[in-house]
């Protein structure tokens, strides 16, 4: 098993430029008010993790209701909205619209160009070292990415998902086997992430790979803000712990090859929602916030990543 | 000076008979290793093991013990032999075993002279039907395999220059041990560690080194052969490499860097059984060249963390893959050995 970090921090200002960013979550509040209209149609959900029934009730956040399997300790939306609610809300809302017009696609440019290049950088050597190189790479994404066009830039052209990722249906050519399918931050907003990995299983070639990332349930900024955190409750319904992404790709047949958590935010997001609600967190917190500086923050954010307890999660499968 | 026979042998193996029967020669801390590997595997049966001291054997009661290798190299229910002996025996031992159509595993190094590699491989030329290869496990440590899996892919672009820092602190019987009797061993601790990272700098580097330059000194130890080695390797394509082979490192070190044209990989520590020499870290970094923190830009790094060192067990793997489906030893080569003692006596020979 291995585990990765990055050493040295992203300004969160790259990932949610202030230009843009509070125009996005006022339009997203509104996508997600209309699709809490639909809630009588909403359906129930076990752990999308472990698939455990067995459940508390974590927290509401803007209406939605979150529950943590007592198995794997994933948070998850339940009951929760279904893929045609999910098509309206990231194709025909007018937040939906926003995400994917020129001006958010400007400002996200800098910080999605970096981004593309690291995940590059970790497919390439991957897909070299298959067998089944040939096969070339599955990239499930909502629609075309940067990350598609640093892999063509590179003479690497990968195929496309559906071009949406609350669809369980991941493959576009039948019954085409891939060297490795790649998922950046799909499967915390799928709305059957079970279906969905079994159905990769299923496309990968013998020892493919499958590495994805998502928003982690295990990460601190979550663990410390709880109800209070930075949760988009729709593009966030499934929120794996490390362990519930492990039973995740067991279930399916992978053997887990990586669990990393190389997030970088946790420490600036917790810091900027104290300041924004005026929270008052605990006292190890708000101690550490208060007495100590920049640096020590870096190292803090050093240990979360090194020990899995950071807010981004990277998970390689292989097919046995 | 003892020669080796080049009749070919006549295999007393049969590709058909599995599992395999496996003989150590030599149950020191190494061959112990290498026992308790093969006791996990299900595709050979560790049946014999020889030492001079039998006692060394006790952990394994069911097996036959001999004080004297001939007994083994010779028998016909040994299909491979491996050889962890000190490097005055490891020669002549690997010669028998092929010659009585053994195919043969022996540690590193594979002797005390490259006259020694020499003449095993005559002996392997004249066996091709059976499997040679060395001890170099550092190729397989996972960080070491990512790195050639990054270095292959050409994300980085080519490989400019290595930079490898491989020392131990000796220990308090360090004056004493085989491993500094000029007699028994050949070599200091150049040809006893630093030979690991002369194996890696041509696994990375691919090339042949034709101009050297060193030191080569015994600083603290009360010793005949070197505590401590100093090197500047070049290949004819002008790639460097610069190694730092030291017994005097009061904490154990392994460092190796590669410095690529678009980026950079480098190798901190290295997983041993006694954690020793730290935590197995990859760092890799692409080359930042825009200025956003000063006139000095940090690249953002990757640290890569592996858990656990398999380099054992997969490099007894790789063997016995080669051995069964008779396919070429693709890892610590007869060949690879040459060139890693090339080096070493070409750093001997190039000391100031």
């Amino acid at each position: 098993m291995k585990r990765t970090t990055i050493v040295g921090i992203t300004d969160e200002s790259l990932i949610h430029p202030p230009e843009i960013f509070a125009e996005l979550s006022a339009r997203q509040r509104l996508a997600e008010a209309s699709l809490l209209k639909q809630q009588n149609h909403f359906i129930q959900s076990n752990c999308p993790a472990c698939a455990a029934a067995k459940r508390e009730f974590a927290f509401a956040r803007s209406g939605f209701s979150f529950q943590s399997c007592q198995v794997c300790q994933t948070l998850y939306m339940s009951p929760r909205p279904t893929a045609n609610m999910l098509h309206e809300y990231y194709e025909q809302s007018d937040y939906g619209r926003f995400i994917q017009s020129a001006d958010h696609e400007t400002a996200l440019a800098p910080f999605r160009k970096d981004q593309a290049r690291k995940q590059a950088d970790k497919l390439i050597p991957l897909l070299q070292k298959s067998d089944h190189r040939e096969n070339g790479i599955l990239l499930l994404a909502p629609k075309h990415t940067m990350l598609a066009e640093v892999l063509a830039a590179d003479a690497i052209t990968p195929v496309h998902s559906k071009p949406a990722p609350w669809h369980d249906d991941v493959d576009p050519q039948g019954d085409r086997k891939y060297a490795i399918a790649a998922a950046f931050d799909i499967f915390e907003r799928l709305p059957d992430p079970g279906t969905a990995i079994a159905k990769v299983y299923q496309q990968l070639s013998t020892n493919g790979h499958l590495i994805l990332s998502v928003r982690s349930g295990s990460g601190y900024d979550l663990l410390t803000l709880w109800q209070h955190s930075d949760l988009k409750p729709a593009e966030h319904m499934n929120l794996f712990t490390v362990e519930g992404m492990s039973l995740l790709m067991e279930r399916a047949g992978f053997s887990v090859g990586e669990l990393s958590t190389p997030g970088h935010l946790d420490l600036q997001i917790v810091k900027r929602i104290r300041a924004q609600k005026h929270l008052k967190l605990d006292r190890f917190t708000e101690y550490f916030l208060n007495n100590r500086n920049d640096f020590a923050s870096e190292q803090f954010q050093g240990f979360l990543q090194k020990s899995l307890l950071s807010s981004h999660m990277l998970a390689v499968g292989v097919k046995n | 000076m003892p020669t080796c026979h080049t009749t070919p042998a006549s295999s007393a193996f049969s590709r058909s008979r599995l599992p395999l029967r496996a003989a150590i020669i030599g149950m020191g801390k190494v061959g112990k290793t290498r026992a308790r590997v093969l006791t996990a595997r299900d595709d050979v049966v560790f049946v014999a093991a020889a030492d001079i001291d039998p006692s060394k054997c006790a952990d394994f009661p069911d097996i036959r013990v001999e004080t004297d290798h001939h007994a083994l190299v010779s028998a016909p229910d040994i299909d491979v032999v491996f050889v962890a002996t000190t490097n005055k025996f490891a020669p002549d031992i690997v010669c028998a075993a092929l010659e009585h159509g053994k195919h043969v595993f022996c540690e590193k190094p594979p002797g005390r002279t490259i006259a020694d590699i020499e003449r095993i491989m005559a002996a392997e030329r004249a066996n091709p039907h059976l499997k040679l290869q060395f001890g170099f496990n550092h190729r397989f440590h996972y960080a070491v395999m990512e790195a050639r899996n990054m270095v292959d892919s050409g994300i980085y672009g080519k490989v400019l220059w290595a930079r490898g820092v491989y020392g131990k602190m000796g220990g308090a019987d360090f004056e004493q041990i085989w491993r500094n009797d000029p007699e028994e061993a050949g070599g200091g601790i150049l040809l006893d560690q630093g030979i690991h990272m002369l194996d890696l700098f041509c696994y990375f580097l691919g090339g042949d080194f034709n101009d050297i330059q060193s030191f080569v000194q015994t600083m603290h130890w009360k010793i005949s052969l070197e505590d401590n080695a100093f090197a500047l390797l070049r290949t004819p394509t002008q790639q460097v490499a610069m190694l730092h082979s030291s017994a005097t490192q009061w904490r154990h070190k392994f460092s190796l860097e590669l410095c690529l044209e678009d980026g950079y990989i480098n190798l901190e520590g290295i997983l041993s059984s006694t954690r020793s020499y730290g935590e197995e870290i990859l760092v890799h970094a692409r080359k930042n060249m825009t200025a956003n923190t000063g006139l000095c830009p940090a690249p953002q790094e990757e640290k890569i963390f592996f858990d656990d060192d398999h380099s054992w067990e997969l490099e007894v793997a790789a063997f016995l893959e080669a051995v069964k489906t008779d396919t070429p030893v693709s890892s610590g080569t007869s060949d690879d050995a040459l060139r890693a003692m090339r080096l070493v006596f070409g750093i001997y020979a190039a000391r100031r």
